[in-house]
């Protein structure tokens, strides 16, 4: 596993002990995997869709 | 581990042809300055990564790979680099069209090479030295292979920023709401409850039946209407009440004020000349990089040039990063951008709530073409607060146009209200109904505030929600990679340290840090302890111990990431480090990095005779190929022959007749020895500030320095003796009152006995056991061996 990865597999730890939805992880992961991670626009597009997740199902 | 067996260039940089077997072992390269030395390393470099590091970065942006990288007689279809490895004799090709496709065993060897980071050269140790921590950070992070992460965290922190700019003003639209609601019900009222209870103590006092919800209050309001005068026009008291409930409703947050003075001073050192020129530098490079993207072909839109396309693309998003994405004070006007947008807007909409209710009253047109004048300047005001989003603004954004602008709404408002009120009057409505009146437009407004926050706070929660997804995420990001970092920092800094301890034993310069820099993304700190304090190396180093300590960096970064590629390039790093350090250096190189292939290059002649010297001493001749350019011209490039010790080469000429040709090595043998005997022998000639040291500069103080120090009767007798031989001669006599040297007047036997006389006057300064030049120690008053590595080291006693 190169260092890259290996940072982003303990990132994604943290986000996991934080609780954080795990639909929401795996769109994170997702946008790793096709190097669009690096882009604003589709960090806010996931977070917004599961901020709207979560207040739907009264998490 | 794979080693480089041998490598062929064709048509590169200053190289037509070149074949360079060195058996897969270490590789040391002397060459005069020009003579296409680092056409070799860039040949390496580009094998390896299909780029080369002197086209990128500032100042390369007139240079291209396609363009300057194949030799001038050639194109760049002619351009080939073969490198043939061991074990396996596995032979791989780069051409421009054609990247090499390593085998199974040599994959790793060549994804650990693909960074680039075997190669150091020494503009790079001063460049990562006096960097900025941030840049400094992106040299390291090039090294360990995560630059792709500080785009993400970049893009982390910005979704977070936006998420919770739009948060804020959110919630400062909710304060505002309850501080309206506040003063028009003269109790401070923090939710709807209250606000309802108070609404409901006022209805009760004038006779009129509380609210179960401000829902209520429109069906209540028409009720009311209805049974208040049949005789009258109830649509035009509808119209009128609701104008005067508008009216009432008026209110601008000043804070919008206090938020444009926050702007202007975020955007006041933004606007200097500089920052303005690199903004419109900005500009540019953005139709640039259109203009790139859209043409396919490798040619530059604007001049016509060849170019490398993907390249300029990368380093046109890589400046344009600098210039204005990483700038927190862009971040942070952004920020105010999108809040005083958010005040505007809500001040636009209630002018044009304003006039629609106005519409019906002739009486009241002149004051709705002004309002409509008014909003039309708001409108325009944002625009231009809203240009300072990508900080493109000429000027500071105008305060004062905007308080004025509020002052006359606040006019016409306080006017049109009046004149509304004037006119309910002469409808005729009593006193009792007036204040039930009044009473039910203060619950309209209530009402109406109440709605907006309860759909504010519905929206409210899935904000804050997101906000803090995006807030743990960056977060979580962030301090990963800094603790992931931090710990490869700790992890290499023993190595460094032992390193630059190896190369300064004694320095009064020590513990070397390298750390994430703790209030700054992206950025690494380097400090050193100096003479008891912690500081930039820089506040005390000379550049000789700067360029050492880079080189340790370099070296300790290599030994942790570049495992899979033992490879390391050295491309003349030296320069600035003193004799008594290099031999440090080939302490440091021979011992730490013996499993390496070293591939060291240099035009320092003494520096390569060290080398050589030091590959005897540590029992490695074995192991390396010393190699010299011994001409180069544009047509031929480099002509590279094997090391042959200086007398060789001496002896050689001599035996071929070439009278002139020996008497110049032999005066380049003296002066090399000459400038050796008073370094180790600590000699003191004449300072020179400018020049270079001749034999007529060193001669008198290194033969004084051995006098003084020869205590021992048979060395004092060999030092004298060989002096006595080499003033004999008459060459040494032109040496010594010209600098050139005057061979045609001098014999054959003349210019050999000079040269003898130089040699044996050399083999008495060397240990008899290793070859090794001997060094004085002056604390154990010694001239002695300074080969630790020596079994048997010559001493002689001073």
């Amino acid at each position: 596993m190169s260092l890259q990865e290996d940072i982003f597999e303990e990132f994604i730890k943290k986000l996991e002990a934080a609780k954080l939805p795990s639909k929401f992880i795996e769109e994170l992961r997702k946008l790793w995997v096709s190097n669009e991670l690096n882009s604003k626009e589709e960090v806010i597009r996931v977070s917004r869709e599961a901020g709207e997740n979560a207040t739907s199902q009264g998490n | 581990m794979p080693r480089v067996k041998a490598i062929s260039i064709h048509a590169f940089r200053g190289i037509p042809d070149l074949e360079l077997n060195f058996d897969g072992k270490n590789l040391v390269l002397k060459g005069e300055n020009a003579t296409g030395k680092s056409s070799i390393v860039e040949a390496f470099e580009f094998f390896f990564t299909g780029n080369l590091s002197i086209f990128q970065g500032e100042g390369t942006q007139s240079l291209s790979l396609p363009k300057h990288a194949p030799h001038k007689n050639f194109g760049k279809e002619d351009v080939s680099i073969k490198v043939a490895f061991d074990p396996g004799n596995i032979f791989l090709e780069r051409t421009f069209e054609v990247r090499p496709n390593p085998p199974e065993p040599l994959k790793r060897y060549f994804e650990a090479a693909e960074k680039g980071t075997f190669v150091l050269r020494r503009s790079q140790i001063l460049k990562f030295i006096a960097s900025i921590p941030a840049e400094r950070f992106r040299a390291i992070a090039s090294i360990i292979g995560i630059e792709r992460l500080d785009n993400v965290e970049l893009a982390l922190k910005r979704a977070y920023e936006e998420l919770e700019t739009s948060l804020t003003a959110k919630k400062e639209r909710m304060n505002s709401i309850f501080s309206n609601i506040s003063e028009r019900l003269g109790e401070n009222v923090t939710n709807s409850e209250k606000a309802l209870n108070l609404m409901n103590t006022r209805l009760k006092e004038v006779g009129l039946s509380p609210l179960i919800s401000f829902d209520e209050v429109n069906k209540i309001s028409e009720q009311f209407l209805t049974g208040f005068k049949e005789s009258t026009d109830l649509e035009h008291i509808t119209k009128l009440n609701e104008a005067i409930e508008e009216l009432n409703q008026f209110y601008v947050d000043l804070g919008v004020i206090e938020l444009l003075g926050d702007l202007n001073s975020k955007l006041r050192p933004l606007l200097e000349e500089k920052s303005k020129n690199e903004l419109r530098l900005g500009d540019f490079l953005s139709i640039g990089e259109q203009a790139v993207e859209k043409d396919e072909r490798n040619i530059c839109p604007l001049c016509g040039q060849e170019i490398d396309r993907q390249r300029l693309l990368e380093q046109i998003k890589s400046r344009l990063q600098t210039l204005r994405e990483l700038s927190t004070e862009a971040s942070e006007v952004r920020g105010l951008v999108s809040k005083i947008e958010d005040e505007l807007n809500i001040l636009s909409g209630t002018i044009e709530r304003i006039c629609t209710r106005l519409e019906p009253f002739e009486q009241l047109a002149k004051n709705r073409h002004r309002l409509k004048k008014i909003q039309e300047l708001v409108t325009k005001f944002k625009e231009n607060v809203s240009v300072a989003r990508d900080l493109k603004l000429e000027k500071e954004v105008s305060i004062e146009e905007l308080k004025q602008t509020i002052i006359v709404v606040q006019k016409i408002v306080n006017s049109s209200h009046a004149k509304c009120r004037s006119m309910f009057k002469r409808i005729g409505v009593s006193s009792d109904w007036k204040k039930k009146m009044d009473l039910m437009n203060l619950a309209n407004q209530v009402s109406g505030l109440i709605n907006e926050s309860n759909n504010i706070q519905k929206t409210l929660v899935t904000e804050e929600k997101q906000c803090d997804m995006a807030k743990i995420t960056y977060e979580s990001f962030s301090e990963t990679k800094k603790t992931k970092t931090g710990e490869i920092y700790e992890s290499i800094r023993g190595n460094v340290n032992t390193f630059y301890s190896t190369l300064h034993p004694n320095d009064p310069h020590k513990n070397i840090e390298i750390s994430i820099a703790a209030t700054r993304r992206a950025s690494t700190d380097l400090k050193i302890e100096s003479f008891g304090s912690i500081e930039d190396p820089r506040a005390f180093a000379s550049e000789g111990h700067l360029d050492s300590l880079g080189l340790c960096i370099f070296l300790g970064f290599v030994k942790k990431f570049n495992e899979d590629c033992k490879f390391i390039v050295l491309d003349d790093v030296v320069t600035t480090i003193d004799s008594q350090h290099r031999d440090l250096l080939c302490k440091l190189l021979f011992e730490h990095f013996r499993d390496y292939q070293l591939f060291i290059t240099t035009h320092d002649a003494i520096w390569y005779e060290q080398l050589c010297a030091a590959q005897r001493a540590y029992g490695i001749s074995g192991d390396c190929r010393n190699m010299e350019i011994i001409k180069w011209t544009f047509e031929t490039g480099p002509i590279i022959e094997p090391y042959r010790p200086r007398w060789q080469r001496i002896e050689d000429r001599i035996n071929s007749g070439d009278k002139a040709g020996a008497a110049n090595e032999g005066r380049r043998y003296l002066e090399w020895l000459l400038k050796n005997t008073c370094e180790t022998m600590m000699a003191r000639p004449l300072f020179k500030m400018m020049s270079g040291y001749t034999v007529a500069d060193l001669f008198t103080p290194a033969k004084a320095r051995l006098a003084e120090l020869a205590k021992d009767p048979t060395f004092k007798q060999q030092i004298d003796q060989r002096f006595q031989e080499l003033e004999a001669t008459t060459i040494m006599g032109n040496l010594l009152s010209h600098d050139n040297l005057e061979a045609e007047n001098v014999s054959m036997p003349e210019v050999e006995r000079f040269c003898v006389a130089i040699h044996e006057l050399h083999n008495v300064l060397k240990c008899s056991n290793c070859g090794t030049f001997l060094k004085y120690f002056q604390e154990m008053k010694r001239i002695r061996c300074p080969n630790s590595q020596c079994t048997k080291p010559t001493e002689i006693i001073c």
